[in-house]
């Protein structure tokens, strides 16, 4: 008997810290966690006022992860929240936010990725919105003459870019650069801007305050006073089927509507780098793309 | 079988028009026919690209091109252009559109132009080839905005938006693709407003706008009697509308419409949207939880984007053999234009050459110039040089001869012709430098004597025996003299039958001996004249000088002659054949000189001079 309250008691609690818990799907290969406990650095991520980056590499993954949380708990989800890493193979992608196995993913998504599956996906309010993304073209530090490439001779460089990130790639087919498609990893891409197979390779300005990267021990810097806009939004998505999804997006738009009034998005985004002030006066190269107009063909 | 009608029609005409074309009037009635037939089949064009119409277009363009009618033609070869590139055959249409360009420029029919341009900028489009495609459609507008006439501008700048806005639908420029395609002044022209009211909804769909695509898609911008008609578009449409709907959420509309659509693709060329539908069933499928036919629509679109793959890859190689060959061209031109810039520099080097040569030329005969003109100033220097100095030796020859002819002159006027000894004027011009005393000699010896000679009865000789041989007596006593005297004695004819002989450095003593030698010598003398010995004599006079008169004052060598004179007077007088001398005067003459003459016999007795006699 007294085992068996025991059993129950345990069974309840377990049940009671499960009902506890929000869990959030993290895509494996995107599982940034460590980077995420190290920035916290014990904190609870509700206390997280601050967005200046303490850890090396991008910086938005992290970020992204503290808002979330903070945007939940703003819209009147108080409850923990787990993240839970997943795989991601599957035959459509986000298929199982679409089944409902899913509730939310940690990560932002481009609003070109899920429009067809908006029927399946509640969408939130823009985290950053159309305009906001920025990425620099960088190349090695050592190719000096092209870190002062003047944005007329463009036509003259070569960029490498995979096809399947549509955004990049729709913006860089938008520009003079010439471009050599390359489906495979990321590292490799910078190895073939190392390799000098291209030239440059459009990456997120770096949060260090010379927009230096540093990968490996290898370095690199954008082409100075020439920025991309990344012509899209990024969102927060949350199933449709999952019993708690309606709840938790109506939770989560919420709590988005009170950091955008804050200027805590704004803030978040810019203290992180990922809006960086060092290229607030840089040209677009795909400026049409922002300010679409008739007089601009 | 409308259209077989008018092909029946069309080649019925055709036929006429070459069996009668030539007459003027049936030639321009063909040409509206050609008109005709043309319009004919663009509206068909404009239903479907259908391969049956390529042999009419065929028969078009030749006919045309036997009329001369030049704007047909360039049609014919951009309708013909249009169903190729429609059919994959890009090289050929590419062919026909340029061909139909290079006919059209030249005929200033800037719509053709227009045309034409929008046709290659959908065959880039084709080819992905968005930078080429965006330089025609820049062109195109330029056209349209600046040479088309107004009322047909409207219609091509709606032609031109289209195919702009497809260009940033394909460059993923979704924004300004709407604000490109948003044209509503349209209306009259059905097909192509609907055309850009599908484009702009499937804009409004890239970038998740349904909401707005649907409101588009049911407006009366999408005419329903085009849909009818054109079967792409009617795809089109289906395709939009699912989109829309599966964005919605509506999956089962989703489905259905896309079904429908796909039904309507399959036999069609419409292989893009068959596999975006295709998408659009798996996406709807796997939505509403049937994962078996959303995989079965998912394998179908991997099929049918591998098909698209392998048409995209063929385009890339035939894009790729393009550009291959056009390097290649480009290699050869560059290797003409660096081969024409070496020439070129060749030739510049030779005309340099040239140049040097003209150069080295012109120096080396300014230089040979320069040196004939220096050595002919220097033989024109040498010869005025040589000029002068012969002048000057002549000068100098001349001189010298005048002054030989000067001495020869002053000898002849100094020497009596007939004896060869000096006569008075040569004793005159150098009697002075004679006299002058000098000092080194002895004071004793300084005395100088003239001497007077006449010969003794000369007259008598000339008048016995002729003037001839009086000349050979005062030669011969010239003779005479010249022998009994010494180098330094100077001997003159003094005039007449008289000599004056000046003996310097000489005593009274040696001069007695002297004058003694000489009387002696004539009175000894054997001369012949006419063959006869005659006997000549002489009187001799003479006196010293420097001669004191007085303790004060010397009697000039004149007076001196004179004295001398008297002594000769005086031998003559008294003996002939004798001389007188005087040695010295004891006492001053008071009287003249030649006062003295009869005195002078007295003068010597009275002791007052002092004179030797040979008597």
């Amino acid at each position: 008997m007294k085992w068996l309250i025991w059993g129950m008691l345990s069974l309840y609690t377990c049940n009671l810290y499960a009902h506890n818990q929000l869990v959030v799907d993290i895509m494996s290969s995107e599982n940034f966690s460590q980077r995420y406990n190290e920035f916290l650095n014990g904190r609870s991520p509700l206390d997280v006022k601050s967005f200046y980056p303490t850890t090396k590499g991008s910086h938005i993954e992290i970020i992204e992860m503290v808002l979330l949380q903070q945007a939940l708990f703003l819209g009147g989800e108080t409850r923990e929240v787990v993240f839970n890493p997943k795989p991601s193979v599957n035959i459509i992608e986000f298929s199982d936010m679409i089944s409902g196995d899913s509730l939310i993913l940690a990560r932002s998504v481009w609003h070109e990725d899920i429009i067809n599956y908006r029927g399946s996906l509640y969408v939130s309010d823009a985290l950053v919105k159309f305009g906001q993304y920025e990425a620099g073209l960088y190349v090695t530090r050592r190719n000096v003459a092209l870190q002062n490439l003047p944005q007329e001779q463009l036509e003259q460089l070569t960029v490498v870019a995979n096809p399947r990130w549509r955004v990049d790639w729709r913006a860089l087919n938008n520009t003079e650069i010439n471009i050599v498609s390359f489906i495979g990893p990321w590292e490799t891409m910078l190895n073939m801007v190392e390799t000098e197979v291209v030239d440059a390779m459009l990456i997120n300005f770096s949060v260090s305050q010379d927009l230096l990267l540093n990968f490996e021990g290898r370095e690199y810097v954008p082409i100075q006073n020439i920025k991309m806009m990344l012509p899209d939004s990024r969102h927060f998505i949350v199933s449709k089927n999952h019993p708690q999804g309606e709840m938790i997006f109506a939770a989560l738009n919420r709590g988005l509507k009170i950091l955008r009034a804050q200027g805590v998005l704004d803030k978040a985004l810019q203290q992180s780098g990922f809006i960086s002030d060092l290229v607030k006066d840089w040209q677009y190269v795909n400026q049409q793309m922002l300010y679409p107009s008739k007089a601009a063909r | 079988m409308i259209r077989s009608v008018y092909f029946l029609l069309g080649y019925c005409l055709l036929s006429f028009g070459s069996w009668a074309n030539t007459s003027i009037e049936s030639n321009s009635s063909q040409r509206e026919d050609l008109s005709k037939m043309l319009m004919h089949l663009t509206d068909s064009l404009k239903e479907d690209y259908d391969l049956n119409l390529l042999p009419q277009v065929r028969v078009l363009r030749e006919q045309s091109k036997q009329l001369g009618a030049k704007d047909l033609q360039a049609r014919s070869l951009l309708l013909e252009g249009l169903i190729r590139q429609h059919f994959g055959d890009y090289k050929h249409s590419l062919v026909l559109h340029n061909d139909a360009l290079n006919i059209a420029k030249p005929l200033n029919l800037p719509t053709l132009e227009v045309q034409i341009y929008l046709a290659m900028a959908q065959l880039e489009m084709d080819l992905e080839r968005f930078r080429y495609a965006q330089q025609l459609l820049d062109q195109a507008y330029f056209l349209i905005t600046k040479q088309v006439a107004a009322d047909k501008a409207h219609a091509l700048m709606g032609e031109y938006m289209l195919w702009q806005g497809s260009l940033y639908l394909l460059k993923g420029s979704y924004r300004q693709a709407l604000v490109t395609l948003n044209d509503a002044t349209l209306a009259e022209y059905t097909l192509l407003t609907s055309k850009l009211a599908l484009a702009r909804a499937w804009a409004h769909l890239s970038i998740g706008e349904y909401q707005k695509a649907s409101k588009l898609l049911g407006s009366d911008l999408v005419k329903q009697s085009v849909l009818k008609r054109n079967l792409h578009l009617r795809v089109r449409y289906k395709l939009t509308s699912a989109t829309a709907a599966l964005q919605a959420g509506n999956f089962a509309t989703a489905i259905d419409t896309a079904k429908q659509a796909l039904n309507d693709t399959f036999g069609t060329r419409f292989l893009t949207e068959q596999s975006l539908l295709q998408n659009i069933l798996a996406g709807a499928h796997a939505q509403l939880g049937d994962f078996e036919q959303a995989h079965l629509y998912l394998k179908r679109f991997a099929l049918s984007q591998q098909a698209l793959n392998l048409q995209k890859r063929n385009n890339k190689l035939l894009q790729l053999e393009a550009q291959y060959s056009l390097a290649a061209q480009k290699q050869q031109l560059s290797v003409l234009e660096k081969d024409n810039a070496l020439q070129a520099q060749q030739l510049i080097q030779h005309q340099q050459q040239i140049d040097n040569a003209h150069l080295a030329q012109q120096r080396g005969v300014l230089g040979l110039l320069l040196i004939v003109l220096v050595v002919g100033f220097g033989y024109w220097r040498w010869h005025n040089k040589r000029y002068l100095i012969t002048l000057k030796q002549q000068v100098a020859e001349r001189t010298e001869e005048l002054a030989e002819r000067n001495k020869r002159l002053q000898a002849l006027s100094f020497t009596d012709s007939l004896t060869g000894l000096n006569n008075r004027h040569y004793f005159f011009s150098v009697i002075d430098a004679q006299i002058k005393p000098d000092a080194s000699t002895n004071s004793e010896k300084q005395e100088m004597i003239f001497c007077l000679l006449d010969i003794d009865h000369f007259k008598k000789v000339n008048d016995t025996y002729g003037h001839a041989a009086g000349d050979i007596v005062l030669q011969t006593i010239a003779d005479i003299l010249k022998q009994c005297t010494r180098e330094s004695d100077l001997v003159i004819r003094w005039g007449g039958e008289e000599f004056l002989i000046v003996m310097p450095n000489m005593t009274h003593n040696e001069a007695i001996e002297a004058v003694e030698r000489v009387r002696r010598q004539v009175e000894c003398f054997p001369f012949v004249v006419n063959e006869q010995p005659i006997q000549v004599t002489c009187s001799i006079g003479f006196a010293p000088y420097p001669l004191m008169n007085g303790a004060k004052s010397t009697l000039s060598w004149e007076q001196v002659i004179e004295l001398a004179d008297n002594g000769l007077y005086m031998a003559k007088k008294e003996h002939r054949n004798a001389w007188v001398g005087l040695q010295s005067l004891n006492q001053p003459l008071n009287s003249s000189i030649k006062q003295l003459n009869e005195d002078y016999r007295s003068l010597i007795n009275s002791g007052q001079v002092i004179a030797s006699t040979s008597y």
